[in-house]
């Protein structure tokens, strides 16, 4: 079977890798065009546009839920119309960084962290960003500190926050495990394992 | 006049290329993916027509035909340029221009015409080799745009060439000319000689044309309020005020001028000069992201009376967020194995789906061009 050409729509550059990731291990999509601007902003404003688009190619839109209570108001909320088929929309719980948490064995060892530190419901973290700054504050491994913790207050995030991240999400991050603590994860990753591609 | 379509053949990273031309046109496209290669087809054919140009020159000044010739060519080894020309807001073709250019496969390995031919509408009125070229082939190392005896049907067309005006100002050849010396470039394109230019004009048109420049610098460049031209020992130069606590103070020559002013003034000045085709690299460079939003607006208010072609390549989104380009306006730079592949962005299914859900130009076009796995950069050092 040739691979589906799929469309990347994503707020950062974590969630780009995070969404490579998923759309390699599922091993039936190849990537056509990525867009972003940083931010949720971007994509809420630009649904609209990416729904009409996916009726020729589909899109796997990933954003996060941040603050909104649930993931059905979110998408009711950002598209107006009907979602086609082929818009692949899922919703990180509370944000993308409790994915790379929820792989508790895996970031453990990527930083040295010892297990004990994490929470196992990642998905009730209210603020996942901070969570995953404050245990990185107890890695020992100075270059991963270095580049994921901001130099000063009057930065949010390390240097090199995603690049270091991105290593992890390519190199270490296993998605079997994580799914087990979170659910939007698992059903991100249904979703794309059972998509078939509409053209209509 | 404007040029409404171009078809290319082995023209640099181009095997194969056709497409229809805008009054304004924005080319957009990775890295080196072929925007000055496409801007150089229009200097290319200045080049020939020019006086003191030709065929010979504008070869040599390349390289030669081996650094024009795509890499990607295979049988054809001809390079093959062709453009239709229109009037401004017209379809109808009034002029078809094509040649092939070939190497000698020996001797001084001189590019030839392997054909040179001219329409005026449908009709061919020149058709080379001719006769008198398979008599001496030496004739074929001559276009007929660089020869004012055998153009004269078609001479509208050649002016049109030559006239062509290509502008990527270098601020710091004008603010450090003494540290870049050497020959001129032919055409001045890195603006060496900008001011030179503005003392060439009549002193009416210049005054004229700074007044404008200066009313947009006042609102673009914060504290300033005047700007003029001096000469100062036969040297010409351009000066501008800004708002000081003392006045008489305050006063600032190119040299002191920013990189963004000086590029905003030689843009501003290119747009003003003359109604010829107007090639622009990269007008963004330097400049604040809430002036570049607006600069197509402002080509298009500037072209339009003169009824002028201007053809801009672009990296910035502000540019192309500007909801009132349309995608047929738009020319997109593919990289790919067998050469750049260019299509005119209302072509492209996708792209015109996402303008319909509400997107901008910007936001529907620049991802395609991103490097498929640029995200891998900061993981590779």
């Amino acid at each position: 079977m040739s691979s589906i050409p799929l469309n990347l729509v994503f707020e950062d550059e974590i969630s780009e890798f995070v969404m490579v990731k998923l759309v390699k291990e599922t091993g039936k999509f190849s990537i056509a065009n990525s867009y972003s601007e940083g931010g949720f902003g971007y994509i809420k404003k630009n649904i609209g546009g990416f729904n009409e688009a996916a009726k020729g190619c589909p899109f796997f839109v990933l954003t996060d839920l941040d603050a909104v209570d649930c993931a059905p108001t979110l998408i009711n909320d950002w598209l107006r119309s009907q979602a086609h088929s082929n818009l692949i929309f899922r919703i990180a719980v509370r944000e993308v960084e409790a994915w790379l948490l929820a792989d508790i064995e895996g970031f453990s060892k990527f930083t040295g962290i010892s297990e004990a530190n994490f929470r196992n419901n990642t998905e009730e973290i209210a603020d996942p960003k901070a969570e995953l700054l404050q245990l990185v504050k107890r890695c020992r491994v100075r270059k991963i500190k270095e580049d994921i913790l901001p130099k000063n207050e009057f930065a949010a995030v390390g240097p090199n926050y995603n690049g270091r991240l991105g290593e992890f999400v390519m190199n270490h991050w296993n998605i079997d495990r994580a799914m087990q603590r979170s659910d939007s994860l698992k059903r991100a990753v249904i979703h794309l394992s059972t998509f078939n591609v509409i053209y209509k | 006049m404007i040029i409404s379509r171009l078809i290319l053949r082995n023209w640099k990273n181009f095997k194969e290329l056709e497409v229809r031309l805008q009054e304004r046109v924005i080319l957009v496209g990775a890295n080196a993916s072929g925007k000055s290669n496409l801007l150089d087809v229009f200097r290319f054919l200045r080049d020939i027509a020019k006086p003191g140009g030709g065929l010979q020159k504008a070869v040599t000044d390349r390289g030669g035909i081996t650094k024009i010739r795509s890499l990607a060519a295979r049988k054809n080894p001809n390079v093959e340029i062709e453009v239709h020309l229109s009037e401004f807001g017209s379809d109808e073709v009034l002029w078809k221009y094509g040649i092939g250019i070939i190497q000698e496969p020996r001797g001084y390995r001189l590019p030839y015409l392997a054909y040179e031919k001219v329409w005026r509408g449908d009709q061919l009125i020149v058709n080379r080799p001719e006769d008198e070229d398979k008599s001496d082939k030496a004739r074929l190392t001559q276009t007929y745009l660089e020869q004012i005896n055998t153009n004269k049907d078609f001479r509208e067309v050649v002016r049109f060439f030559e006239n062509t005006l290509y502008l990527h100002l270098v601020p710091q050849l004008l603010k450090y000319p003494t540290a870049f010396t050497g020959p001129d470039l032919p055409g001045d394109p890195f603006g060496k000689g900008f001011l030179e230019r503005v003392a060439n004009v009549k002193e009416n048109t210049r005054k004229s044309f700074l007044r404008k420049i200066e009313q947009a610098l006042k609102l673009a460049v914060p504290q300033l309020t005047h700007l003029e031209f001096t000469t100062e020992n036969g040297y010409p130069h351009i000066e501008a005020t800004y708002a000081h606590w003392r006045p008489g103070a305050g006063k600032q020559k190119e040299d002191q001028f920013s990189d963004g002013t000086l590029r905003l003034i030689g843009l501003l000045w290119a747009l003003q000069e003359g109604d010829s085709l107007l090639l622009l690299e990269e007008p963004e460079l330097s400049l604040n992201g809430a002036i570049v939003s607006k600069l197509a607006a402002l080509i298009h208010r500037l072209q339009k009376p003169r009824k002028r072609q201007v053809i801009i390549s672009t990296h910035s989104s502000d540019l192309l967020n500007d909801r009132g380009i349309s995608l047929n306006e738009v020319v997109v730079l593919e990289p790919a194995n067998e050469g750049t592949k260019a299509s005119v962005a209302s072509d492209i299914e996708e792209v015109k789906n996402m303008l319909k859900g509400g997107m901008t130009p910007a936001s529907a076009i620049l991802p395609r061009l991103k490097p498929k796995d640029i995200n891998q950069l900061t993981l590779e050092f």
